[in-house]
């Protein structure tokens, strides 16, 4: 009776994952019943209204207490999580808004709209794990709807590299399992807070690397860390530039948080920490230098930006081993603004046709100047050029990274010298869209057709990020009083 | 309000009116023109209401800007501005020099607005660079007055504009990343980026065994902006694609932000390194000047030799900063202010010969003073005053250094006396490439290589050219007749600064 009583009194706290999950049914419902479209479109952007709403009151009423333990350990919610919770539903509420403005008409149906609510389950799941076995459920509801949401690019294309992101996933997860099991073999418990007190140093040290490797496996695919990024830019080239501020963005930054939540118990550790700490830090050098580099070489958008989010994965994963939540909070609430700004306004630019050359932009900007200057200030705040916030995030990701004692045998201040001098092969590659925008000629005679609905929404996204450069101290604040 | 603020934001406040100004384009010059010769006014009160014999920072402005302190997480960062001999000087020379660029860019018509716009973005962000005393503040000057430059370049420049305003963009941004790493460096020591803050606390950052690395990362990162061989590549292009009012601000006043800062930055928080590594700023100074002078007297393209002789005057502020002497220090001051004027006439010039037949090569012309006497005084007026000819200020600024370093050399052995006296050889080299020129373009017999052609277009400097190299030719002259017009405020901060430098 006792047990029962109890867990009808979790399912009061996790009012905004059964929400989501009341909204998926009655969305599947509703798309069985009526064929019309925009039936479909006001269900969907009411639920995530709902949703992001059930978030806030979840965010408010937790904001300065603890974390609460829920299902035996398996679900641990927090004012932080709920903060997260906050922002993925804002990435599909931009995306909502996003395809209603596009140039293009999208043929898009309830189930579409189905399966990105499931995804948002998903993250929710995954940001909220308490144990290995919520984490494995959510990152594979994350998964399958992400290959579902690949195909709805409707291109053979679209399809071949829907496969193989299937494929990619389907073995990444399989090495994940194989992680989580001996992560379980070795420490006797499946539960992510729960390590110090079963511990054990029974097996030998190589085990342990093995158990790690095998477990990060699957969250380094879903951000897309190298070497795991095979399916990226296959996958961003199909998915419409929409979608992609879902699937760029969603699993993302999931994934980044789960990351952080095994790491922070992981370092409580002896010999997991330091393999974990080294593993992490490794991998986004790995990410830096590589995503940038092979970026420099991209004359397609499409691949452009899926090399460039790699790179921004690799500075992204730098806060995870300096265990800096509030500054990847901090840093992904404007990281959102920048990457859904770049697609939309380039969307706009290509006229609804955005697997195109950069050279698509030529002239551009002189010919609609206020949205290539939205652009370029997106672009810049990617860089991290101030006076724009990426570059306080920059400078942030630095400071924490050189904090204590610099050596160059020190793999952190090492990734900080990275950071650096990826900056300067950023500058090169975001630097062409401007170029193109600003310096060189129009050359086609049919010009975008934009219209001021569009035009204020780029602006309401790319705003933030000067005004937040110049006043940002009070959001990071905040994020330091959430527990 | 203090003036100091409305001195760097006042060009700002005209960008909304060139936006506003759509169909009427032909204002927007005069607006700008009135903006800036408004800010020089200014500019000229803070200079009367300057008390000259007070060596400490006046006109303070300082308000909390970014404040964000928890357990583990500290960020704190003010808005502070400030004045004083060091900065006096070269923000009044900013000013006058932003009124000659946009006399300079009177027939701009190829999108005017957007040329304006950033060309005041610029102005702001220039002379913050120079008042600005928090690091961070200063950074965000720094760094986003690359911005408007890349464009500038990139859009209204020459035919090779994108490799050169690429190559600007990446050197000093580079440069950028390392004075950034300093200054957080600097932060995570102390908790702080005032600078008057660090001034008091840089005698404990000695014993720490990083500071010296430090220093040489900021001095790499400076020099690449100064700019100093071998990171001076950048400079001859992005001055070849620039077109001439561009060219003035990037030779007189971006290349000063550099200098200004191994001054200010140095005697500040690095005074124990700068007398340290005394021997290598001077070593690359007189390595610039050198290589620079060589490569300008190989020029044909009048324009590269003239952006290679900026190099070799910039060594000698390098050199004179080397010295640690009051009278090198004061020099490599007045230097910058007097290159600021002497290069930005130059560029002037060459600006004059490329609008009237679209080529500068030196071979190209002969006899121009036959043609163009008025243009040729005025040239020779601006070569005799760079090359250092007495009575002009180029001689007060390159005679202090000169001086400075001999006593930095003999006196506190900092490095060997050769190294100024192949300095002075640096003088007898510029000589040699101004009047070489001056001989080949504009005297011996009248010949062009178009012929009648080119004759026709090339008429004598019309009143526009004529109110601009008159001013410049004028302070040229009265500075090097009453150097003590600005020496004055700069000798009392140096005097009182150069305290903090202790030579062994």
């Amino acid at each position: 009776m006792k047990l029962t009583a109890q867990i009808n009194s979790d399912l009061g706290l996790l009012l905004p994952e059964l929400g989501t999950v009341a909204l998926i049914v009655i969305a599947i419902i509703f798309g069985l019943i009526t064929r019309d479209r925009k039936n479909h479109k006001i269900l969907f952007g009411a639920s995530l209204i709902g949703i992001i709403t059930l978030n806030i009151l979840q965010l408010f009423s937790l904001t300065t207490l603890p974390k609460v333990f829920l299902f035996s350990d398996h679900i641990i919610i927090s004012a932080k999580m709920s903060y997260v919770k906050c922002l993925l539903t804002f990435v599909c509420i931009l995306y909502f808004i996003y395809k209603e403005l596009k140039p293009s008409e999208e043929t898009a149906t309830s189930e579409l709209h189905t399966t990105v609510l499931a995804q948002l389950l998903g993250c929710f799941l995954v940001i909220q794990a308490g144990s290995y076995v919520t984490l494995f459920l959510g990152i594979e509801l994350v998964s399958i709807t992400s290959y579902i949401i690949a195909y709805f690019g409707n291109s053979d294309k679209a399809k071949i590299s829907a496969m193989k992101y299937f494929l990619f996933g389907a073995f990444s997860s399989a090495l994940m399992v194989y992680g989580i099991s001996w992560m379980y073999g070795i420490t006797g418990s499946y539960f992510i807070n729960d390590f110090p007190k079963t511990y054990t140093t029974v097996f030998d040290e190589s085990f342990q690397y093995l158990a790690l490797i095998c477990l990060y496996a699957g969250l380094f695919f879903k951000i897309s860390a190298i070497p795991f990024h095979l399916w990226t830019p296959d996958v961003y080239k199909g998915v419409p530039n929409s979608l992609l501020a879902i699937l760029s963005l969603l699993p993302k930054i999931s994934g980044l948080l789960a990351l952080y939540h095994i790491h922070s118990q992981l370092t409580l550790l002896p010999i997991f920490g330091t393999i974990s700490w080294y593993y992490l830090f490794a991998i986004s050098i790995i990410t830096m230098l590589m995503g940038n580099i092979i970026a420099l070489r991209q004359v397609h958008f499409k691949t452009l930006f899926a090399f460039s989010s790699i790179a921004q994965t690799g500075l992204l994963l730098v806060l995870i081993p300096t265990q800096n939540m509030d500054m990847l909070l901090f840093y992904l609430s404007f990281y959102i603004l920048m990457n859904v700004s770049l697609l939309f306004i380039y969307e706009l630019f290509a006229k609804g046709d955005p697997d195109t050359e950069l050279s698509t932009l030529s002239g551009l900007g002189i010919h609609h100047p206020a949205l290539g200057i939205l652009l370029l200030i997106s672009v810049t705040s990617l860089i991290g050029i101030p006076p724009f916030i990426g570059f306080i995030g920059k400078v942030f990701i630095i400071n924490s990274l050189f904090s204590d004692s610099f050596s160059l045998e020190n793999i952190k201040s090492l990734t900080g010298i990275v950071v650096v001098f990826t900056t300067l092969i950023s500058l090169v590659y975001y630097l062409r869209m401007p170029y193109y925008l600003f310096v060189k000629k129009y050359e086609d005679s049919d010009l975008p057709r934009i219209n001021s609905k569009q035009v204020s929404f780029s602006a309401i996204l790319v705003l933030p990020l000067i005004i937040g450069f110049f006043s940002f101290d009070w959001l990071l604040q905040w994020l330091q009083c959430v527990k | 309000m203090n003036l100091l603020t409305l001195v760097i934001f006042l060009p700002l406040l005209s960008i909304p009116i060139f936006l506003l100004l759509h169909k009427k384009t032909e204002y927007i010059k005069v607006i700008s023109l009135l903006t800036f010769l408004a800010q020089l006014c200014i500019g000229g009160l803070i200079w009367f209401q300057f008390d000259s014999q007070n060596p400490e920072l006046q006109f303070i402005s300082k308000h909390s800007w970014i404040s964000v302190v928890s357990q583990n997480f500290s960020f704190k960062s003010d808005y502070f501005v400030a004045i004083d001999g060091l900065n006096l000087a070269l923000v009044l020379m900013s000013s006058f020099i932003f009124v000659i660029s946009t006399i300079a860019s009177w027939n701009v018509d190829k999108k005017p607005r957007a040329y304006f716009s950033l060309l005041h973005l610029l102005a702001c962000t220039t002379i913050g660079c120079f008042v600005a005393m928090d690091l961070f503040v200063f950074f965000v000057f720094f760094e986003f007055m690359l911005l408007p430059m890349y464009f500038l370049i990139a859009i209204w420049g020459g035919p090779r504009r994108e490799y050169a305003s690429i190559k600007f963009f990446l050197f000093t941004l580079f440069g950028s990343l390392l004075i950034l790493i300093v200054f957080i460096w600097l932060y995570i020591q102390t908790g702080s980026f005032d600078i008057t803050v660090l001034k008091t606390q840089h005698a404990a950052l000695d014993g720490l065994p990083l500071k010296g690395t430090m220093f040489l990362l900021l001095f790499v990162g400076l020099a690449i902006k100064l700019p100093a061989v071998p990171v001076h590549t950048w400079l001859p292009d992005a001055h070849v694609e620039a077109s001439t009012p561009i060219s003035v601000i990037l030779a007189s006043l971006l290349l000063k932000t550099g200098g200004y800062a191994i001054i200010r930055l140095g005697m500040y928080i690095f005074p124990a390194q700068l007398v340290e590594y005394a021997w290598l700023l001077a070593v690359v100074g007189v390595i610039s000047i050198i290589y620079a002078a060589l490569n300008a007297l190989a020029m044909n393209d009048l324009k590269k030799m003239i952006a290679y002789s900026s190099v070799s005057h910039m060594g000698f502020v390098l050199l004179g900063i080397g010295s640690c002497s009051i009278g090198g220090i004061n020099g490599s001051v007045f230097q910058m202010v007097s290159h600021g004027i002497i290069s930005g006439a130059l560029f002037l010039i060459v600006g004059v010969i490329y609008d009237r037949v679209h080529n500068r090569s030196i071979d190209h012309f002969r006899g121009l003073a036959f043609k163009m006497p008025l243009f040729t005084t005025v040239t020779s007026i601006a070569f005799f005053a760079s090359l250092g000819l007495p009575g002009f200020s180029g001689f007060i600024g390159e005679i202090l250094i000169l001086l400075g370093s001999f006593e930095g050399a003999s006196t506190h052995h900092l490095f060997s006396q050769w190294w100024v006296i192949a300095a002075c050889f640096g003088i007898l080299l510029s000589a040699a490439y101004y009047l070489w020129t001056l001989q080949r373009m504009f005297f011996g017999k009248y010949w062009l290589k178009e012929g009648s052609k080119w004759s026709t277009e090339l008429t004598d400097i019309n009143s526009r050219e004529k109110i601009m190299l008159y001013m410049l030719c004028f302070l040229m002259l009265f500075l090097g007749l009453v150097p003590n017009l600005i020496l004055k405020e700069i000798n009392v901060t140096v005097t009182h600064l150069i305290k903090a430098i202790i030579i062994p």
